[in-house]
């Protein structure tokens, strides 16, 4: 085991990877010679060379586009968005191609490719560079979406986007890139569309992911304080959900709060909410509430950022609520 | 007609020429006709007028070049190599069209036949065309890729992003603007700064040239030059081919933004077909009847396809689900 | 909106009125404070304004024909209008409850506003023919206890009925529960309020109206255990010796079950039960017998006791109360007994009274057998093992000489269980 930095267990994955298989080749702005705006790439342009590791222009639909058409005819990309604000700007080629051509093309082609990038609001950044994708895109059929809260699930989950035949959008977050975590140091792979229990608990169960299960985290560890037992559910894929594990949770807490630093409406908790309303109707001892975002733009004054996104208390508050707590 | 630049074609070549432009002719005459019979539905984009280019260019590439397009694109998809009742059949939404009923008018694909789609967002191919192109770079291949766009998407962003890359970064893509002089229902004059979109290149530092795209025999000489060059300096080109769609933008354009003795005089004095047939009478490289005896040819490969396109069965519905993901 | 106008308290003694005769028709339109029908009352026949304007869409109750106060006598509503009748008269019907009625000019009462805070804290989520509020997993928990929510009182938001609401019931608490819950956890030295759980409320609310309907008196004799402990002993050496056979082992209780079974057979008048117009002597003796469970208590029913043998009765017995624990009985087995036996002996009791079980007619309470010095008729005395037990009885079913009849019975058959075959 060793213990290494968010940044370090995802430039570890695609070293892995490239190292394994020639057809991989990482393209995205500043990936190579300035090792990554996050350092996330760092020594691959050494070790592979300008062949594999490309520094692209500010084009990000153009290279998100050209990252297609190499998987459509073999290749594996792994295209670096240096955030997913800028991401967006490449919506057409994820949502209109990407997405789509294995499907209009009757099963002939597949699209084996990854766009990686950190995405959530980080800390004092404005409105514009603090977008939550994940809402949007998990929105997609032809896309799997994947997230990750800790350097281990980083490494074994983006080794096996990178290895899977569909497009993969893979989720990071600014704020972890330098925590750190145990990375075993032999291979692993976390397959895609698993989830993990990362606390046991009876009372509630909190879902979270990406950079709000630490958030969830805490507040179960401040609400076994109190008594409260809360289960802290991380689905680490979203699209597909690994509905079986939420549903056993579900059944055994009867009562959920799903947590996202995104804006709820119409958003993943909102459609967590819907499928456990269905599948787990006779379970539920009190709706299921979300801690989103505050229906505002991201504002840039720190005491008004904290105050949009989901916290600690207003998690503990909606517990409080769903446990019938005064 | 250039008549001296024939002679670099045999006279089979040149006969399969004439051929084919009757096929695609004829087959979207019958098209339209289908589409008026409501044997299908949604938008139906046709390229009568426009043969010449389609045919020409095909004859100039080898069947390992890529080819990828916009949404008029069902005789480039039969000219690379996709027979015309699975053409059909798919325009009709039947399980033996090309891409099992998924794709329709817009998007023809064919994996085996490195035909890459049809593409329905205007310049949302471009930037795949050019990751096909460093594919081919990736592997140190000579085979080039043709993409073909319409007038209007020269003023998307990601043409500008794409063109970009290539040019940079030495992509063997062959961009082939298709000057129809309209795009949609909107004369180009009146909404992009430039009268030659060749110039368009200039801005990249990109080869590029022109050539009359009603004559078959132009083309082929022309697009014959350019790829020799691209096998040897695997750089990407630029081609802009002055064409005449006679049809609407789709099926149901009235066309009140053109003339009709706009359209009559393409149709009488410029026609592709009309041009080459007079060419071979007076050269004597074929009769009269042995036009009409081709044509007659034409038509019955057509029928033969609609008949087989009719009795072609509907996918099975829940096929529907199948082809989201690998 | 289609409304109901209700048989209206016209004067202060009056409970319940007639319609003399109705001064429209229906399809006629009344004004608001317009004479539509006349009432006639326990002191006069008065003509009613009408509360409402609208028109006389359906009349209830027609003229000649008496209703209780508040009940429905017509709907007023838009011309041709579509109603239901059955939703609107279960709303007037809440209404009714949730506001009261005053004199005729201040009937104008607004519409039911449900006083959200006040549900939720006092009455049951079920308020008189309003929707019951119940979470999912609440209602599904209650349909398999069969616990009829409506008598719940929900403490979550506006009163619905939450987990913890049903979590300790059982429909045969809910239906009897003779005795009371482990009391509320208290920490620390300062005072804690702990919300009624719906077990306590209707403890509370079932025994207190049972106590008050049925009017006790208690009968109180001790008997000799001797014999009864004798056979005891003997059955269980039995029990032991029967290698491979299921031979059960009988308990103390077991065998006063069948003592008090036989004797009921005895005595059909004690294994009875009031009902309005009649007693019901019951064809057959069951026995319900009270059993802590987690968290409260059930009373499983030993059905037809009077023809088993002890070791039926032990078999049945060990399976009703190990299920019971369980929480697996099912509705029909905690249902329909004729007589209750309580024994709090073995926690040491000596003796007890227990409140009667509704609709039953006695409940026998019974105690701990103690070693007892005893003054035999002839003046020696002896040290027996002997058994206090107080039957608490109906008065209005079991007079006292009968009371005192059957335990009688009951003393000769456990101080010599051969009587029970005689």
């Amino acid at each position: 085991m060793a213990l290494l930095t968010f940044r370090e267990a995802l430039g570890q994955a695609m070293d892995e990877e490239m190292a394994r298989d020639e057809s991989i080749f990482l393209m995205g702005e500043e990936v190579a010679q300035y090792d990554g705006a996050y350092k996330v790439s760092k020594g691959l342009l050494e070790k592979y060379g300008e062949r594999r590791v490309w520094d692209s222009p500010i084009s990000e639909a153009g290279f998100a586009g050209l990252g297609i058409g190499a998987a459509l005819t073999g290749l594996r990309p792994i295209i670096e968005m240096m955030t997913w604000n800028f991401g967006i700007q490449a919506f057409d080629q994820i949502i209109n191609h990407a997405a789509k051509m294995r499907y209009m093309s009757g099963g002939q082609y597949k699209c084996p490719i990854v766009f990686r990038g950190p995405n959530g609001a980080a800390h004092m950044l404005g409105a514009q560079h603090s977008q939550a994708v994940e809402p949007m895109l998990t929105n997609i059929p032809g896309l799997i979406v994947a997230t990750c809260s800790t350097p281990y699930d980083g490494k074994g989950l983006l080794k096996s986007a990178i290895r899977d035949d569909n497009p993969v959008i893979f989720l990071e977050s600014e704020m972890m890139y330098g925590m750190k975590g145990e990375v075993p140091d032999d291979e692993y792979l976390i397959p895609l569309g698993e989830g993990d229990i990362k606390r046991e608990g009876t009372d509630v169960t909190l879902i979270a992911w990406n950079k709000a299960l630490h958030k969830a985290a805490e507040a179960a560890e401040q609400l076994a304080k109190e008594g409260i037992s809360a289960e802290v559910l991380d689905p680490r894929t979203l699209q597909p959900l690994d509905e079986d594990l939420i549903f056993g949770s579900v059944r055994k807490t009867h009562r959920v709060i799903v947590v996202e630093e995104a804006w709820g409406f119409a958003s993943l908790g909102s459609q967590i909410a819907d499928r456990i309303q269905e599948e787990c109707f006779d379970d539920l001892d009190a709706p299921v509430k979300k801690v989103s975002n505050e229906f505002v733009p991201m504002p840039y004054n720190e005491a008004q950022e904290e105050r949009v996104m989901p916290s600690t208390e207003r998690i503990i508050k909606a517990v409080n609520e769903v446990l019938y707590r005064s | 007609m250039a008549k001296s630049k024939a002679k670099s074609l045999d006279q089979d070549a040149l006969v399969d020429i004439y051929k084919t432009m009757c096929l695609f002719r004829r087959f979207e005459e019958r098209v339209g006709l289908a589409y008026t019979k409501r044997k299908f539905s949604g938008f139906c984009h046709l390229h009568i007028g426009q043969e010449g280019l389609a045919v020409g260019v095909q004859s100039c590439l080898r069947d390992t070049d890529y080819m990828i397009s916009g949404y008029r694109s069902h005789t480039q998809a039969i000219g690379k190599g996709i027979e015309p009742k699975r053409v059909m059949a798919e325009l009709f939404g039947k399980v033996e069209g090309c891409c099992r009923g998924k794709g329709g008018s817009m998007h023809m694909f064919s994996e085996p036949l490195r035909f890459l789609g049809g593409h329905g967002i205007v310049g949302g191919q471009v930037p795949l065309a050019v990751g096909v192109g460093f594919k081919i770079r990736y592997r140190e291949e000579d085979d080039i890729c043709v993409c073909y766009m319409g007038d209007a998407a020269t003023n998307q962003g990601q043409f500008f992003e794409a063109m970009n890359m290539a040019a940079t970064w030495d992509l063997p893509v062959l961009f082939i603007v298709e000057n129809n002089r309209y795009g949609m229902g909107t004369d180009i004059k009146r909404t992009t700064s430039v009268e030659h979109l060749w110039k368009r290149a200039e801005a990249f530092d990109m080869a590029h040239s022109d050539c009359d795209g009603m004559d078959a025999i132009a083309v082929h000489e022309h697009v014959s030059e350019i790829v020799q060059k691209m096998r040897k300096d695997k750089k990407p080109h630029f081609m802009e081919a002055l064409t005449y769609r006679y049809r609407g933008h789709s099926v149901s354009d009235p066309g009140t933004y053109r003339t009709k003795k706009e359209v009559e005089d393409f149709q009488k004095n410029k026609d592709p077909i009309k041009r080459l047939g007079k060419y071979f009478v007076s050269q004597k490289i074929a009769t009269e009847e042995q036009l009409k005896e081709w044509d007659a040819e034409a038509k019955a490969i057509v029928k033969a396809a609609e008949e087989f396109a009719d009795n072609a069965e509907n996918p099975p519905v829940e096929e529907a689900f199948d082809h989201v993901l690998v | 909106m289609a409304e109901i106008i209700e048989m209206p308290k016209l004067s202060d003694t009056m409970e319940e009125g007639a319609v003399a005769s109705w001064l429209k028709e229906e399809g006629e339109f009344i004004e608001e404070g317009e004479a539509f029908v006349e009432i006639e009352t326990d002191k006069a026949t008065m003509e009613y304004n009408s509360p409402a304007e609208g028109t006389l869409l359906k009349i209830l109750v027609p003229a000649g024909q008496a209703s209780q106060l508040n009940a429905p006598i017509c709907v007023v509503g838009e011309k041709g209008e579509d109603f239901d009748l059955d939703s609107l008269v279960k709303a007037s019907s809440s209404a009714a409850s949730a506001s009261g009625h005053g004199s005729p000019k201040e009937d104008e009462a607004p519409a039911p506003s449900e006083p959200a805070a006040e549900v939720a804290s006092s009455a049951p989520a079920g308020s008189p023919g309003g929707r019951i509020k119940a979470s999912p997993l609440a209602k599904k928990v209650a349909k398999e206890k069969s616990i009829d929510l409506a008598s719940v009182a929900g403490s979550g938001p506006q009163g619905r009925i939450i987990l913890r609401d049903v979590e300790g019931l059982s429909a045969s608490s809910q239906a009897s529960a003779p005795v009371a819950a482990p009391a509320p956890a208290v920490a620390g030295s300062s005072d804690v309020d702990v919300p009624h759980s719906m077990m306590r409320k209707t403890i509370a609310k079932r025994l207190l109206a049972g106590k008050n309907d049925a009017p006790h008196f208690y009968l109180t004799r001790s008997v000799d255990m001797t014999k009864l402990m004798a056979w005891r002993k003997r059955l269980n050496e039995e029990a032991a010796n029967a290698r491979g056979q299921d031979v059960p082992k009988v308990s103390v209780n077991d065998l006063i079950i069948q003592a008090c079974a036989k004797a009921l057979k005895r005595h059909p008048k004690v294994n009875a039960s009031w009902h309005q117009d009649f007693i019901r002597q019951h064809g057959s003796v069951d026995i319900s017998v009270a059993v802590a469970v987690n968290d409260g208590l059930i009373t499983p029913v030993v059905h037809a006791a009077h023809i088993l043998g002890v070791r039926d009765i032990a078999i049945k017995t060990k399976d009703l109360i190990g299920r019971a624990k369980d929480g697996q009985l099912k509705p029909e087995e905690y249902a329909g007994g004729t007589f209750s036996v309580s024994n709090l002996g073995m926690m040491g009791i000596e003796q007890f009274t227990a409140i009667i079980n509704p609709p039953q007619a006695a409940i026998l309470a019974v105690g701990a057998t103690v070693k007892t010095p005893w003054v035999a008729e002839d003046g020696s005395i002896t040290v027996q093992p002997r058994m206090t037990f107080t039957m608490s009885c109906d008065h209005r079913v079991i007079d006292g000489a009968l009371g005192a009849e059957f335990l009688q019975t009951l003393a000769a058959y456990i101080e010599d269980p051969l009587m029970m075959l005689a």
